[in-house]
């Protein structure tokens, strides 16, 4: 299998604060990587640097074997790169359906072509009820569905998914980790930033541990969880986050 | 009825100027957060072009829309590029100026070279009025109107069924959200104020029918264009088209039937009463 | 502090030669002060006067025998050993705030011994403070009721032009020669601008209508540089006065016209009371459609006077081509005035000035306005003033107005604008 996503000592700084510290891991093709650790280790900041947001202060980030460290947002999103965002950031003023076509058209300035596009991920998703429907106006696991229509639209080969299963309840929950199979079986990779124990170690084939910017470990979900270390920085880190 | 009627048709005609420039000014705030105090100046070197095209050539102003419109295109594009872009790195307040600042210099640039005589296009090809009956229509005033219908339906078009115009709307819905899709929203930023730009030379080539241009002729129409955006809901495209529209109509409506000296106050008490039942306008806050 | 100290030794020394060069060519150069918009909307037609009183000082100054025209015959002033007349231009950017500093930095800092310019009313009114605090004249043209009455005690403020009652006397006159003629004129409507300017020209024009006996159909005011006109036209075509008197600014009079054409209407008679009536882009902005329009006036550019037609032929050399026209000739006149009264006095000093200026003894004919006299009254207005009154009769403006020096006939009865 080659690597699809491999992360080469980032490091980002704001100012005087160290978000990320040296991280450096792979992911394959075709494999789930779940992001665990406590508030304030520096997932989401690590999801911005790979998928363009920030220029990491240093190190080097090579996707598909094309050095995309300096690559910005968008053309990240047209070489393969989807994410979706811990808080929803859905188009509020747009119909579900024109969310999922602003994605679509990252590959296409056909019209139809993109339509094509837009049935085949509401469907995927099971949005196609709500099309019509103000993006605004859905619940948080309804737009949590829509950022990963959207993503799903620009046709990534890496998805990055932040929190999605936080704030859903136990039924979404399951439907959202069966989507997440869906479309890994789609051959996606998936790198997933998930506070829910239980679902990362269910949906994932490896495990990505950061405390405090630095990663800890990377290994199966049997490996981390037994790690004594993981434990330790886990429960001292950030224990409230299990209560989600 | 017939006083009714013809107060009715000219606040429409007036109304469309005044939403042309609404318009501008609600997609560049909709879109990047800057107040374009600049577009009654896009407005005024539209009618420059409009005029010195067709007394040059002696061709009814219409001729000159596409020239007007590539024109501003153009220049909106030069000055997000050079100043607009720069601005938007800085502090808040500079962005808020910089329109402002570009305004006085388009007026005092205009008026070294041109001067400040007042220049009217006295061959249109329109001249005279048509009788209807209950209302007499200016032909000079019927292409204006056609022009803006035009523009308002290409604009609402664009934006909402091409691929560049929604990566406008996603830009200014949300400009990370719209980034991770693959959208250039540098791109989508200078597109949006050039075509603000275009929109008000479109405007500039209308009222050159039957208004007379110089440097500072933006100023009053700018202002009615800011009172309209706020009106429609800021930054809402539509909006401001229905916000322009008002605008023309309390205009009218006041001076036929209270009194023309309190015709802006007609237009502001309406403003005023808009506000207070819709605090962010009429299709602002869904 | 010994650089700043030794700054100020520089700085005062510096002054010291300044104001002894100033005393010394005192007699050879008299500064009078010129306050004009040079910048801003109203800079075109503020630069048109501007260089008409640049062309009035190089007359004086220079010897010109062909002109028929005070102190052109011989150079400089002959009462002051030949002394120059100096303009010192200010530019007011058309803001009273402005026009008030610079009118300060004028008699403060330049030594300018009169003040004058292209001053609109409010303006006048503005400077005045200054020069009455100052003791130093100012002649103006600004025709407002309360700068002619005697209202508002000026001491040091002289008018020679026309007062608005004059003007608008005129208007109702020539209404009763229009009846005379068979046109028959019963209602009138007034529409002026809301500032200074209309305000004052409305307040007469109701007092007069009565006084005349015509019935007032609409009276409306506007705020200036209107984005639109129509309801003022939809609500003048409702009332169809057979005379409308119009009071307003150039940018108004042609959205005016131009939206009384689109709405095709016309009264038997349009009289404008001078400004924006009286400006080039009047005509160069609506073209024929000023045609039967009528202006009062100041002025007229037919009037038969030796020195009006030399003005003419001279004029268009410092303005690119530009003719002389009604509104310059009324601010350069004062130019010329105070030249004249310097002379008269022989001397620069406020009080004899100021003597002269109460009781000029110039030769009418020797300057180029329609006045025959100059009879100051206690308010220092010239009550001997008198005005004509001009109607556009292909292309330019030809004097009806009075009988003693009309030109032409007046068209008391426009045709409609699709019977031109």
């Amino acid at each position: 299998m080659s690597k699809i996503l491999e992360l080469n000592q980032i490091t980002k700084k704001f100012g005087g604060l160290v978000a990320n510290e040296n991280v450096s891991f792979d992911v394959e093709e075709g494999e789930i990587v779940g992001v665990v650790g406590p508030n304030g280790a520096g997932k989401t900041t690590l999801f911005n640097s790979i998928s363009g947001a920030f220029l990491p202060t240093s190190g080097s980030i090579t996707f598909n074997g094309q050095d995309i460290t300096s690559l910005p947002a968008h053309e990240c999103a047209k070489i393969g790169i989807g994410r979706t965002f811990q808080i929803p950031q859905s188009l509020n003023d747009m119909t579900v359906e024109d969310n999922v076509v602003v994605g679509a058209l990252c590959h296409t300035n056909s019209m139809s072509e993109a339509a094509n596009k837009v049935e085949e991920v509401l469907k995927l998703c099971g949005m196609e009820k709500y099309r019509d429907m103000l993006a605004g106006k859905l619940n948080v696991a309804q737009k949590k569905r829509l950022e990963i229509a959207r993503a799903m639209a620009t046709d990534p080969k890496l998805l990055l998914l932040d929190e999605t299963m936080a704030g859903l309840t136990a039924t979404e929950r399951v439907e959202a980790v069966e989507l997440i199979r869906k479309i890994n079986k789609m051959g996606i990779a998936i790198l997933t930033i998930e506070h829910n124990m239980d679902v990362v170690m269910r949906v994932s084939n490896r495990v990505v541990v950061l405390v405090s910017g630095r990663l800890l470990m990377v290994g199966s979900p049997e490996e981390v969880t037994s790690n004594p270390e993981v434990i330790s920085a886990y429960l001292g880190g950030g224990s409230k986050d299990e209560s989600e | 009825m017939s006083t009714l009627l013809q107060a009715l048709y000219e606040g429409l005609i007036n109304g469309t100027i005044y939403a042309l420039i609404a318009m501008g000014i609600a997609l560049v705030w909709g879109v990047m957060g800057i107040l374009s105090f600049s577009q009654g100046e896009f407005l005024m070197i539209a009618m420059f072009v409009a005029y010195f095209f067709s007394t040059a050539t002696g061709l009814p102003p219409i001729l000159a829309l596409p020239l007007c419109m590539g024109i501003l295109f153009l220049l909106g594009l030069g000055i997000y590029k050079t100043i607009i872009y720069k601005a938007l790195q800085g502090p808040t307040l500079s962005q808020r100026l910089i329109t402002f600042a570009l305004s006085l210099v388009l007026v005092n640039g205009m008026l070294m070279f041109f001067g400040g005589t007042f220049k009217t296009i006295q061959k249109t090809g329109m001249e005279g009025s048509i009788n209807l009956g209950p209302i007499v229509v200016a032909k000079n005033r019927i292409i204006p109107f056609l022009i803006a219908v035009c523009v308002f339906a290409f604009m609402l078009w664009f934006l909402n069924k091409t691929r560049q115009g929604k990566a406008i709307r996603a830009t200014s819905m949300d400009k990370t959200a719209a980034e991770h899709v693959g959208i250039n929203t540098e791109r989508s930023y200078a597109l949006a104020f050039g075509l603000s730009a275009a929109i008000a030379g479109a405007a500039g080539c209308a009222l050159s029918y039957y208004y007379y241009c110089y440097p500072s002729v933006g100023g009053n129409f700018q202002l009615f264009g800011f009172i309209a955006v706020v009106m429609g809901g800021f930054g809402s495209v539509e909006g401001a088209i229905v916000g322009g529209l008002i605008m023309g109509l309390v205009d009218s409506l006041t001076g036929v039937y209270f009194n023309t000296a309190f015709k802006y106050l007609g237009v502001c008490v309406i403003f005023m009463l808009i506000l207070q039942f819709k605090p962010k306008g009429l299709f602002g806050g869904k | 502090m010994n650089l700043k100290k030794a700054l100020s030794a520089a700085m005062i020394g510096s002054l010291m030669v300044v104001g002894l060069t100033a005393v010394a060519h005192a007699e050879d150069v008299i500064k009078i002060g010129w306050l004009a918009p040079l910048t801003g909307t109203a800079a075109e037609n503020g630069q048109q006067v501007t260089w008409a009183a640049e062309m009035i000082v190089d007359l004086i100054n220079e010897e010109h025998a062909d002109v028929n025209m005070l102190l052109a015959a011989d150079a400089g002033l002959p009462n002051l050993d030949g002394a120059k007349i100096e303009l010192v231009e200010a530019d007011t950017k058309g803001d009273t705030t402005v026009a008030t500093s610079e009118a300060r930095r004028l008699i403060s800092e330049e030594g300018c011994v009169a003040l004058t310019g292209q001053l609109t009313s409010g303006m006048s009114k503005a400077i005045s403070v200054i020069t009455e605090q100052y003791e130093v004249p100012l002649v103006t043209a600004g025709s407002a009721v309360t700068l002619t009455d005697g209202s508002e005690d000026y001491e040091w403020l002289f008018r020679y032009n026309l007062t608005d009652n004059t003007y608008i006397d005129d208007s109702f006159k020539l209404m009763g020669e229009a009846n005379e003629a068979g046109t028959e004129i019963k209602t009138v409507a007034f529409l002026s601008e809301d500032s200074e300017f209309g305000a004052n020209i409305v307040t007469v024009e109701e007092a007069l209508a009565d006084e005349y006996g015509y019935e007032v159909v609409e009276n409306m005011t506007y705020a200036a540089n209107s984005t639109s006109l129509s309801s003022e036209v939809i609500k003048l075509k409702e009332a169809n006065p057979d005379c409308l008197m119009v009071a307003g600014y150039a940018t108004d009079v042609i959205l005016l016209i131009n939206t009384m054409s689109d709405q095709d209407w016309f009264p038997k008679m349009l009289i404008g009371q001078r400004g924006g009536f009286v400006t080039a882009d009047f005509f160069s902005a609506l073209g024929e459609k000023t045609e039967y329009i009528f202006s009062t006036g100041g002025w007229a550019e037919d009037i038969q006077k030796d020195c009006i037609q030399s003005l003419e032929e001279i004029y268009p050399e410092y303005s690119k081509g530009i003719a002389f026209n009604e509104g310059m000739s009324k601010d350069c006149a004062d130019v010329l005035l105070i030249a004249s009264c310097i002379n008269q006095a022989g001397s620069t000093d406020p009080e004899a000035l100021a003597e002269a200026l109460k009781a000029p003894d110039a030769d009418c004919t020797q300057i180029f306005m329609p006045w025959t006299a100059i009879e100051m009254n206690e308010y220092n207005q010239n009550t001997a003033a008198t005005g004509v009154i001009m109607q556009v009769q292909g292309g330019s403006y030809k004097t009806v107005y009075p009988e003693e020096v009309k030109t032409v006939d007046a068209v008391f009865e426009a045709p409609t604008w699709s019977a031109r």
